[in-house]
């Protein structure tokens, strides 16, 4: 009984990899002409955006926050780099957008922690307020530039060679100072993943200049939040704010900040997509989409709505497999309402799960459970 | 051990299933090449006689479930010459819109693939459609018509409404392969890079529905649809007759980003300022054609304007319609005169009962149909004119029975 339940538990901590894993093989194996290096391309370009955007959302659920507005800011922010672009460049409408987007989640960590609004109805605030400005900067249209390299270097152009030094040499190096024990599994992978990167880098084309932006803005994410002193402080408001109060964490910094580097991650994401495209639209539609991927991917990445848990890289998995399966869905050529289904159906499976396995973790609350297991045992 | 076990496995079985896959891609396409290889020497000989028999296929018969023509011939429409500089004229200026109204008329093509000119049977397409509507469901129903009398095999990739999901399938639909797309961009300009895209990967596309912005024109072999501006200037002029060319109007609009987003509130303004002076604009608004919406969009400006509003242009004739009339009925306004971009069931309905003066026609199923036959003409090898419209046409109360059963 035991190993079902550390089996469970083990599929559970490991679900969007485990999905992602399931899926892939099944679209490769069935799915035709899913299992190519354009296809493949197409699948990690297309997660770009809400790559980035579920860093900084990640962050927001684990301080046991929610924002919701991450999709109007990603559609606000693109539309202002693109907007801002024939005037300023590119690296300027850059930093402004992005700026942009750290006021607004400046905004929202300032309304949260000094008002005292629920976070749900502040973001929700924030986000119709910048639908509205969003329609009156682009008059409800779209907004474009006739300039398409930028784009085209972003899907299939390559780095210059000292960047592409610079990136294998910091790769190599977090793995050197990580000094990974070679025989436990956790040693082999930060060994072989980054290996098998870097081959699959040099040789193929499958990782373009964008998927390899937002591998980097995902490792500084994954460093700051999980391998930083400063960074598990995220953790321990969101789990417990009491218990970081008196650990004399500033627990109102932390929700601003994680706030702040929501909208900065959304900005960058809507950024860059506009980029791509060398244009950004108006229509709702695609803030809301962002909005709700975006939200599925974290949830089924294992990041709990409660806070104090969620990893970053599991919900970038989370992201992926959901771009599999909008790609296979494509591939099979099925139909739209098909796939709204299928999201559908992951994400109740999902959520029941967790919200079965709190259950279970408030009925046990307070009682020891190694007692438990041994009265068991003697039993 | 256990979970060492289980990893290894997972990925073992992860790279087992992805060579897989890729190996037997491969060995398809390699079978596929030497076949068509092998076709190619045996077929030399018959390919005059499969773009004969293309030619013989007459699609001209077949009766869309309106009762009408699926196929009707396409109009042409006389392009007045370009202003200077468009965007410096006021927006009540037909010029400033020229290059939304006339785009693809006058553009210079770029890179397009030359047709084989080997007949359409047989033949693979995919069809990049904006999103699901039941105006996109009959759109469909008519696009398999012609997809059946032709044996062309399609792929329907739906993008939701999403730019960033059609961009998404824009690479997809690059990876089957297809001998042509049929591009109904969710964004009018956003969809220049994406169509860029296609055109380099050497396949010819068929814009539908949405007419790009110019930039995107230049990519595309031809343009099929509806041409707003030109139905919308006829019911502007319907209309401005049905007020006795005086009073107050509103323009409900349609989605942001879609052309006829412009082409349905600019195209009626711009006309009554020369058609009817004495008619006044008092407000226009996007209701993104949802019935609730549009509801409180047309009541907030009866109790705005009062008796000074006088008529109604929606640039949809479904919800909008539903919105609109609920609007009408519970501020006892049913004298407001009320025209619509059409032709669905519920504008067919509201034109019977008198609440909406007249429709603008427009068949979804043709709309479907023709873009897929001006694909089947470029693989005819035939000559076309860059831009096909549907037939322009206002269905009345005089005639709105020729146009039952709705298509949508």
């Amino acid at each position: 009984m035991h190993k079902s339940k550390n089996i469970i538990s083990l599929i559970d901590q490991n679900r969007a990899i485990l999905l992602l894993i399931l899926l892939t093989c099944f679209s490769a194996i069935f799915a035709p002409n899913f299992a190519n290096r354009m296809n493949l391309s197409t699948i990690l370009i297309s997660g770009c955006m809400l790559a980035i955007i579920s860093v900084g959302f990640t962050l927001v659920f684990i301080l046991a926050q929610i924002d919701l507005s991450i999709g109007a800011t990603a559609q606000f922010c693109g539309m202002l780099c693109v907007g801002l672009q024939p005037e300023l460049g590119w690296t300027l409408s850059l930093i402004i957008a992005v700026l942009a987007g750290a006021l607004i989640g400046l905004f929202n960590g300032i309304v949260v922690v000094k008002f005292k609004i629920h976070s749900f109805i502040a973001t929700i605030g924030t986000m119709t307020i910048i639908r509205g400005i969003l329609h009156l900067y682009s008059d409800g249209g779209t907004k474009s530039i006739d300039n398409y390299s930028l784009g085209e270097f972003l899907e299939t152009g390559q780095f210059p060679i000292w960047f592409i030094i610079i990136v294998i040499g910091a790769i190599i190096l977090f793995v050197v100072l990580s000094r990974p024990d070679v025989k436990t599994i956790k040693g082999i992978t930060t060994i072989v993943v980054p290996a098998v990167f870097i081959i699959l880098w040099l040789t193929t084309k499958l990782f373009s200049p964008i998927v390899i932006i937002t591998f980097i803005i995902i490792s500084i994410g994954i460093f700051l939040v999980d391998h930083t002193r400063f960074g598990k402080g995220f953790y321990v408001v969101g789990g417990n704010p009491e218990t970081a109060w008196l650990a004399g964490i500033n627990k109102d910094m932390y929700i601003i900040l994680g706030f702040v580097i929501c909208g900065i991650t959304a900005s960058l994401a809507g950024s860059i997509f506009a980029m791509r495209l060398s244009s950004m639209t108006a229509r709702f539609i695609f803030a809301q989409k962002a909005l709700m991927t975006s939200l599925a991917a974290v949830i089924i990445g294992g990041t709990q709505l409660t806070g104090g848990k969620g990893n970053i890289l599991k919900s970038y998995f989370g992201v992926l497999m959901f771009q599999v399966l909008f790609n296979m869905i494509g591939c099979f050529g099925l139909g739209f309402e098909i796939q709204i289904f299928i999201n559908g159906l992951i994400l109740a499976v999902v959520v029941f799960y967790e919200a079965y396995t709190n259950y279970r973790h408030e009925l046990l609350k307070g009682q020891r459970p190694e007692l438990l297991k041994e009265a068991q045992s003697i039993r | 051990m256990f979970k060492k076990c289980f990893s290894v496995i997972l990925v073992m079985s992860l790279l087992v299933t992805l060579f897989v896959g890729c190996g037997s891609k491969e060995k398809e396409e390699k079978v596929e090449k030497t076949d068509s290889d092998k076709a190619s020497v045996s077929d030399n000989t018959n390919e005059k006689s499969n773009l004969d028999k293309s030619k013989e296929i007459d699609v001209f018969s077949i009766i869309g479930s309106d009762g009408q023509p699926l196929i009707l011939p396409t109009e042409k429409k006389e392009v007045p010459d370009r202003p200077e500089d468009p965007k410096a004229l006021a927006e009540e200026d037909a010029g400033h819109w020229w290059d939304i109204e006339y785009a693809g008329w006058t553009t210079k093509k770029e890179n397009l693939p030359k047709s084989p000119a080997d007949g359409a049977i047989g033949k693979k397409v995919v069809l990049l459609k904006a999103g699901d509507h039941p105006y996109w469901t009959a759109y469909v129903n008519g696009f398999t018509q012609i997809a059946e009398a032709y044996d062309i095999e399609v792929k329907i990739l739906n993008g939701n409404w999403n730019m960033d999901l059609q961009s998404q399938q824009v690479d997809q639909a690059i990876n089957e392969k297809p001998d042509a797309v049929i591009f109904a961009p969710v964004d009018a300009t956003a969809c220049a890079p994406l169509m860029r895209k296609i055109n380099q990967a050497g396949i010819p596309i068929i814009a539908s529905n949405t007419i790009p912005a110019e930039a995107a024109m230049k990519y595309c072999t031809a343009w099929t649809g509806p041409d707003d501006w030109g139905q919308f200037r006829m019911l502007a002029k319907y209309f401005a007759d049905e007020m006795g060319k005086e009073g107050g109007y509103a323009i409900v609009r349609h989605m942001p980003g879609s052309s006829p987003y412009f082409a349905r509130t600019f195209a009626p303004i711009t006309e009554l300022v020369d058609y009817a002076p004495d008619m006044k604009l008092l407000a226009m608004d996007t209701a993104n054609l949802e019935a609730e919406a549009t509801m409180q969009l047309v009541s907030d400006w009866i109790t705005k304007y009062g008796d000074e509003l006088k008529g109604l242009i929606l640039a949809g004739d479904g919800f909008s319609m539903t919105g609109t009339e609920e609007a009408l009925k519970n501020a006892g306004r049913e004298d407001i005169v009320v025209v619509a971009a059409g032709n669905s069931k519920t504008g067919m309905d509201a034109v019977k009962n008198g609440v909406c003066s007249g429709i603008t026609y427009q068949s979804a199923e043709g709309d479907g149909a023709i873009a897929l036959f001006t694909a089947v003409r470029y693989f005819n090898g035939e000559e076309m004119d860059p831009v096909a419209y549907l037939p322009r046409h206002i269905i009345t109360a005089d005639d709105v029975d020729n146009y039952m059963p709705a298509q949508w």
